[in-house]
């Protein structure tokens, strides 16, 4: 499992590859809060390199998103394919967050509902 | 068709890399299950971690799990078993919450409703060990007759098949 982020003024969005499972979902819960500053607005985490996810990677996120939430960041997923979109879909985390097919959507209605530039 | 595969293992987090691979090497050999690969690389996981996490309550590093591939003509059954006390996690886990908020979703549960997602049969029993049998693969139920089969077979297969 590897985590990067990249910013774009407010906007961070964290590119996680490789598999979430019982294994790495620490590391991704601990890289994705390390990534995320207190300036920003955004965050948006892109899931299109990530071949697998389980119950555990899913709590990792939610974990995240608990946190951003409170701090008032705008939190949204993009990138959901095959296994990994079926998993969210059944848990149900295809409904709490945003979900965008492409980075970009994603990066748009955040930038709009945020009101940053 | 090949043979049942079976894989005594610690109970620590690390071992899931080991794991994996032990399906993948199965999947290999037993064509048919091939198309169940990734169902069953998260059901196991689903099922070790609760093992470790929970069975033996996480910082027990030597607790023994044995782990059993079965062929089926069209799939794999996977059997897991712990010595931990016994405990009905099919029935007495928490309950999972698929409709909360993001503040308000509990942390947890998910794992097991994944795995009866993505079997086509769970059930545990317990006879010395806990024991969770997952069967993957059955053709359409006319009437729930191919789903009798399929079981049906499985738990034949299954019998006296403790590692």
């Amino acid at each position: 499992m590897d985590c990067r982020a990249s910013r774009d003024g407010h906007a961070v969005v964290v590119e996680v590859e490789g598999r979430i499972d019982g294994a790495t979902a620490g590391d991704l819960e601990n890289s994705m809060m390390a990534e995320i500053e207190d300036t920003d607005k955004v965050v948006v985490c892109d899931l299109n390199g990530v071949s697998y996810v389980s119950s555990a990677g899913l709590r990792a996120i939610l974990v995240v998103a608990k946190r951003l939430s409170k701090q008032a960041v705008d939190f949204s997923i993009c990138g959901l394919n095959g296994p990994v979109a079926e998993v969210f879909h059944i848990s149900g985390f295809d409904r709490i967050f945003k979900v965008y097919e492409k980075r970009e959507e994603a990066l748009a209605e955040a930038t709009a509902n945020s009101g940053q530039a | 068709m090949s043979k049942v595969e079976r894989l005594e293992i610690d109970s620590q987090v690390e071992n899931l890399t080991k794991i994996e691979a032990w399906i993948d090497s199965f999947c290999e050999s037993h064509f048919p299950a091939v198309e169940f690969r990734h169902k069953m690389h998260l059901v196991i996981e689903e099922l070790f971690m609760n093992a470790v996490m929970h069975g033996y309550g996480g910082d027990r590093k030597d607790g023994p799990i044995w782990l059993a591939l079965h062929p089926l003509p069209e799939g794999a059954a996977l059997v897991i078993e712990d010595d931990a006390p016994p405990f009905n996690v099919l029935e007495d886990g928490p309950a999972p919450d698929t409709q909360s908020g993001v503040e308000d979703r509990p942390i947890g549960g998910l794992g097991i409703m994944l795995v009866r997602n993505m079997a086509d049969h769970v059930s545990y029993d317990y006879d010395k060990r806990n024991r969770i049998t997952t069967v993957f693969g059955r053709g359409p139920p006319p009437g729930g007759g191919a789903d009798m089969d399929v079981e049906g077979s499985a738990a034949a297969g299954l019998q006296g098949s403790s590692p």
